[in-house]
């Protein structure tokens, strides 16, 4: 009887492996070329937040790339063709990685140089300008009653203790200059602490809707983003002007858009990167991994502005080409601030 | 600042709910057995073993993801003997996952908690074997952490099952004392000591799932929101799932048990961006006697 309930056990535990395969179905597992491009093709075409407003034409893409792609193709060769169609997107929250490459549309590309740290530093600020978490700060010489703060990364160590700090210390400045030039994003929180201390009533700042079918503008409803005044904080009330450029993105293109719904703010320089789609993350049968837009922000009158928020002021500068050694944009966002 | 998952995790009510809900289950084991007339037995279980997962969650990949990690239970068991029982668990398993594809390794840190609360009665009983059938409520939650999904590197799926469930018990134990001898070392078979086979079949009566929408990502994170359920919605017979156990009972000396099992439970939920899970479990356990 032993040897029987051993042969039964033993025919059941074969029998729970095999049945493994009908809950998992085939392992789609593989390097196919065309399996693998129809793949991400696909996951693209479901979900990703901006056909319509880019003008991309997805299924002609898909003609136009699916003619190269074949299975002699090497790996190298095969991530070329897949960065380029999803570079047809033109979307910098868009990546393709693998282990050996990472895949960028470059969203900054543009023929000057708008923003020189060094030249800042040398200029602008004082010799020991002061350094709270990720801001460098101080007030700018010879413009006493004018703060330059500079963040060049939203690492998501913003606190509301660094804030109070800068926002003390400036209380009594005529206005701040908020430089984010160069700023590719980050950690979004970071926008909503810094934001909060520039409000005195709860303030919607955006609204966002994410991809909910598989038609292209198949979108939930708006939500609003709304945002209340940090507590028992510092609130600054003053003029605060956001220096931007092509470089600002995501989390800086986020605060830009922010800043249209408070009334002191207003930004100046270039036009953001844009960026205000949340990106994704999956995986492809090779075990390559991709991201891309699958949400969409819009302002409050539902302007829609993923290729770039505009600035309010628009302000050329060339660094490269720079014989005055002057910032043209912080130059004109201090006479804004004193005038 | 505590990030939205522990901000849900500890809020009260959410950790108040249940907690009380385990304990209710748990307690009422150990008070079963009491209004029963006859011989009734109560017991603690400790176990521990290894899981071998594997689990595919496609709407964020089709590769399927293995590993072997380890697992613990905690269980109460009350019976009247050859009439019925009633066990409730609470299970905990942890570790990685991987799948690699020779040249892309991938790993998912997974914490995987069941809930399961068992009655079952007694059908049919034989003087060496017993059937028993009832019904058992499961709730599994399985968490997931791999870091090369990017912004969907966290997965959190609940599936809700209410089983029928049917026990085929073998008693193996002798009619009277025997003594095998193996030449190095002797074993005795003692009438007087419980020892069986179990079988035990689950099969679902519901189905549910409470996991992911459409896009997978929620826009919590651009709404200035802290909750990682955004999105999620509840769905009723999206999949199906079988979960099988055989098990050896013993009982010692002291009226304390010991059990080996293997369990295989297996679920395929969500549609076309099915998350399928599969688990081979295999436990060994003691039963402290309580009564």
């Amino acid at each position: 009887m032993k040897a029987g309930w051993i042969f039964i056990c033993s025919c059941l535990i074969l029998l729970s492996w095999s049945c493994n395969k009908a809950f998992f179905g085939k392992d789609e597992a593989g390097f196919s070329r065309v399996q693998n491009f129809e793949y991400l093709w696909k996951q693209c075409d479901e979900r990703y937040a901006y056909f319509k407003y880019k003008n991309v034409d997805w299924d002609k893409i898909h003609q136009k790339y699916a003619a190269l792609i074949h299975e002699q193709l090497s790996s190298e060769l095969f991530f070329d063709l897949l960065r380029d169609m999803l570079n047809e997107l033109k979307d910098g929250h868009v990546n393709l990685k693998s282990s050996f490459n990472v895949s960028k549309y470059n969203f900054s590309l543009q023929p000057n140089r708008t923003y020189d740290g060094l030249l800042i530093q040398k200029k602008y600020l004082p010799s020991n300008y002061y350094t709270t978490g990720p801001f460098i700060h101080d007030f700018i010489v010879n413009h006493p009653q004018v703060a330059y703060i500079r963040l060049s990364s939203f690492t998501g160590t913003i606190s509301h203790f660094h804030l109070n700090f800068i926002l003390n210390k400036y209380k009594n400045s005529k206005g701040l200059v908020f430089d984010i030039r160069q700023n590719g994003g980050g950690v979004i929180d970071d926008v909503y602490t810094i934001l909060s201390h520039f409000i005195s009533a709860k303030t919607t700042v955006w609204q966002t809707q994410i991809r909910n079918g598989a038609g292209h503008e198949d979108f939930s409803a708006l939500t609003p983003s709304y945002l209340e005044p940090a507590a028992d904080a510092e609130i600054y009330l003053k003029p605060v002007v956001i220096l931007t450029d092509k470089g600002t993105f995501s989390s800086g293109s986020f605060l830009a858009l922010g800043s249209k719904a408070i009334p002191q703010m207003q930004t100046m320089g270039e036009d953001t990167g844009g960026g205000l789609g949340l990106p994704n993350g999956g995986q492809l049968p090779n075990g390559w991994t991709y991201r891309f837009s699958i949400t969409r922000a819009l302002d409050m009158q539902k302007n829609n502005y993923e290729n770039g928020v505009p600035v309010a002021t628009k302000v050329f500068f060339d660094a490269n080409n720079n014989p005055t050694q002057k910032d043209a944009i912080l130059e004109k966002a201090i006479s804004v601030i004193e005038n | 600042m505590k990030s939205p998952l522990e901000l849900w995790f500890w809020n009260k009510k959410v950790k108040i709910s249940l907690i009380s809900a385990f304990f209710c289950c748990f307690f009422s084991s150990f008070t079963q057995a009491q209004d029963t007339v006859g011989t009734s037995h109560i017991y603690l279980n400790l176990s521990a073993g290894a899981d071998r997962l594997s689990l595919r969650d496609k709407a964020t990949s089709p590769l399927i993801y293995k590993g072997i990690i380890p697992s613990f239970r905690l269980s109460a068991y009350s019976a009247k003997e050859h009439r019925k029982y009633f066990q409730s668990h609470l299970q905990y398993a942890f570790g990685n996952v991987n799948n690699s594809t020779g040249v892309e390794f991938s790993q998912s840190f997974n914490h995987v908690i069941w809930f399961q609360a068992q009655q079952m009665y007694a059908a049919a009983v034989q003087r060496k074997s017993e059937w028993f059938l009832g019904g058992t409520v499961d709730l599994v939650n399985q968490i997931r952490i791999n870091p090369k999904l990017m912004n969907n590197s966290f997965g959190l799926d609940f599936v809700q099952t209410l089983f029928f469930s049917a026990e085929y018990r073998y008693h193996i134990q002798a009619q009277k004392d025997k003594v095998y001898d193996f030449y190095l070392f002797k074993v005795k078979n003692r009438a007087d000591r419980l020892k069986y086979f179990s079988f035990l079949v689950h099969v679902p009566l519901w189905l549910s799932s409470y996991r992911n929408g459409y896009a997978y990502a929620n826009q919590t994170g651009v709404v200035n929101g802290i909750n990682p359920l955004d999105g999620y919605e509840f769905k009723v017979w999206n999949g199906f799932r079988m979960m099988t156990q055989v098990s050896f009972v013993k009982a010692l000396k002291n009226k304390n048990r010991y059990q080996l099992s293997y369990v295989w439970d297996a679920y395929k939920v969500g549609g076309a961006q099915a998350f399928t899970v599969a688990h081979h479990n295999v436990q060994f356990s003691l039963w402290y006697n309580l009564k």
